[in-house]
């Protein structure tokens, strides 16, 4: 093989990422000494980038009829018509979003990196409401107030809290400015960054939450699993790596990463948000971000508090359960109560109230109410003892002694006495409205199946 | 004028700027950064970069713009390699040199190659072009399109190279012709 003809493949090896470690020095050595191999790379790179818009959009398609392919093609129109009217906007409105979008790029800027899959009270600048199913290009967001859920392509969920201030850079890479985010980063987005002006904090496969005050401060908690954190700013920063149930922060006048007491009260809007949970209200509280918070250890008494369990699980057996359709909970028989088809993707969360004598009055009977949302329907509630038995052999955590007996004790037709728990769902399907009951030393608990995303 | 007319008339000149030479600085990025995933970061950051400076920028001299955007552009690719220390294909700091002036200096014939480059993907067999399609139009992993076709991703690796080698060839032949028409 000629020197021409090695230099042609190792160029077309670089442009496809397909180089061996040994054939990548080669060709460093090669573009040291032949500034004829360095215009071919240059042009070869420059080729590449111009083949997007030099292509033809509508000569030949497939002989056959190619979804995938022809997919494509249309995400990627309309996402031009987005990127356009996004230039519009930021000429007529005197805003600029952090892309300025050329009318045709290389497709790979034009794909959507996120989507907004919930939105709380969420207003962007200028008052303006964030809808849930709107695109998230890369560029930059102010969130007046309220929480949102952007659902990355990758798989990676970030739950943003206002007000907040984030430039969304790529599907990989985020800049906090102000404001607090809770992340839950799968398999197929480990490496996600959030970078602060003060902190770089790398994902390792986990679940996090990070702030950023008014005074610059960044507040890094680590929920699951465990982050890389470095101090933005400084090249002579070694990353720190932070473990589960550990916190680090980084001061604007300090050039270190340093220790701090793991306080999870910045994140406790957001991160409901990131596991599914719209709202709660009243008495209804979302269990604390942190590792082994689960329903057998976790000291609450005055409110029902919300355990995420099992997420999009698809159960092999038929899945018994105490309602399906909106109303009232009304006690039935065993036999009688509807059966969930098996073959469904489900999340389970595990709703508790555990009335453990305490304080000045440890007899007080505890009688709290409250409302919880989810962002997706709800298909079955389980309020039966025998029943959350059965389900926690399918949506339980393993390793996870659920306490037990658990009783709720729904008004008997025609009973008008007080001290009954009462169980609504809304005609809505995701907002269920719970009041409970509860003599000290007793538990109760229900079970909530939702339907999860595929 | 007030202040938010003058923000509209920088964003307006910004925005004519950056839209008319984006296609050059991506090449340049493109030339010294090995994944489209880096480029597109780069990109993204020099894009901040750019507009937050832009009223350090002398309006008067439209064409100094791009040699100002390459120099921030690199800049970024610089903070870009560091970030990636570890990466396996990351240049040595003296080749990032050579290829950093080598690929400022191309932008004397780019626009034109450019334009040559539209006439000879007219010249592409219909398989190239449907490849070429699959990969650089839609984005497609190669893997998925050796999926679709029945083929190995070798092997359309080998043939995305041909198609490579085919535009170069006669870009560079339409450029010489042109040159040669000018001399004559």
């Amino acid at each position: 093989m000629s020197t021409e003809q090695r230099d042609l493949e190792l160029v077309n090896g670089y442009c496809t990422g397909s180089l061996t470690d040994a054939e990548f020095l080669e060709l460093e050595a090669r573009l040291r000494e032949s500034s004829q191999l360095r215009q071919l790379l240059v042009e070869y790179r420059s080729i590449e980038t111009a083949l997007p818009t030099s292509l033809p959009f509508d000569s030949i398609r497939p002989s056959e009829p190619d979804a995938g392919v022809k997919d494509g093609v249309i995400r990627r129109l309309r996402f031009e018509v987005v990127a356009l009217a996004a230039v519009v906007v930021m000429l007529a409105g005197g805003v600029f979003l952090l892309l300025p979008v050329s009318p045709v790029q290389n497709p790979v800027d034009l794909r959507r990196i996120a989507v907004v899959a919930d939105s709380v009270g969420a207003y962007r600048a200028e008052n303006v409401a964030i809808q849930p199913g709107e695109s998230i290009a890369a560029g930059h967001l102010t969130l007046l107030r309220g929480v949102i859920r952007l659902d990355f392509v990758n798989g990676a969920s970030l739950a943003v809290e206002g007000p907040a201030k984030i430039d969304v850079v790529n599907k990989m890479r985020v800049v906090l400015q102000r404001g607090v985010v809770t992340a839950t980063i799968p398999e197929s987005a480990i490496g996600f960054v959030v970078d602060t002006d003060t902190a770089h904090v790398v994902d390792l496969g986990t679940a996090f939450g990070v702030s950023v005050g008014n005074d610059g401060t960044t507040d890094v908690c680590v929920f699951e699993g465990e982050v890389s954190v470095s101090r933005n700013g400084s090249t002579s920063s070694e990353p720190t790596l932070v473990h589960e149930g550990q916190a680090v922060r980084a001061l604007e006048q300090s050039s270190t990463i340093d220790s701090t007491h793991y306080e999870v009260a910045p994140f406790e809007n957001a991160w409901p948000v990131n596991s599914g949970v719209l709202q709660t209200t009243g008495s209804m509280r979302f269990v604390s971000p942190g590792p082994d918070f689960h329903p057998g250890n976790y000291e609450d008494n005055e409110h029902i508090v919300v355990f995420p369990e099992r997420t999009g699980f698809i159960p092999e057996e038929a899945i018994r359960v105490d309602m399906v359709d909106p109303g009232e909970y009304a006690r039935t028989d065993y036999r009688d109560k509807p059966v969930l088809p098996s073959g469904r993707r489900l999340t389970s969360y595990l709703l508790q109230l555990d009335a453990y004598p305490e304080g000045k009055n440890p007899n007080r009977r505890r009688s709290v109410r409250g409302q919880l949302t989810f962002a997706n329907p709800i298909v079955g509630v389980i309020t039966m003892n025998r029943l959350l038995k059965e389900s926690e052999a399918v949506f339980g955590l393993p390793d996870v002694s659920y306490p037990t007996p658990r009783t709720i004790e729904p008004r008997p037709e025609g009973d008008l006495r007080k001290g009954f728990d009462s169980l609504i769902l809304a005609a809505d399907r995701r907002t269920l409205f719970v009041e409970l009951q509860e003599n000290p030393g007793h538990l109760d608990q229900i079970r909530v199946l939702i339907e999860a995303e595929e | 004028m007030n202040e938010n007319q003058e923000n509209s008339t920088d964003h307006e000149a910004f925005l004519r700027l950056y839209t008319r030479f984006e296609g050059n600085l991506r090449a340049f990025v493109a030339s010294l950064l090995p994944t489209w995933e880096g480029v597109d970061e780069v990109m993204q950051e020099s894009s901040v970069v750019l507009w937050r400076k832009f009223s350090q920028f002398d309006q008067s001299a439209e064409s100094g713009f791009l040699n100002w955007a390459f120099m921030i552009a690199r800049y970024e690719v610089l903070k870009y390699r560091r970030r990636r220390a570890t990466d396996r294909l990351r240049f040595s700091d003296d080749v990032f040199e050579l290829l950093a002036n080598t690929a400022e200096s191309a932008i004397a014939t780019q626009d034109q190659r450019i334009r040559l480059l539209r006439e000879c993907v007219a010249n592409l067999e219909p398989a190239q072009l449907e490849l070429a399609k699959a990969v650089y139009q839609d984005g497609a992993a190669i893997k998925d399109v050796a999926d679709k076709v029945g083929r190995t991703p070798t092997g359309l690796y080998k043939a995305l190279a041909r198609i490579r080698n085919r535009l170069a060839a006669c870009v560079q032949s339409k450029l010489s012709a042109t040159v040669t028409e000018g001399l004559t």
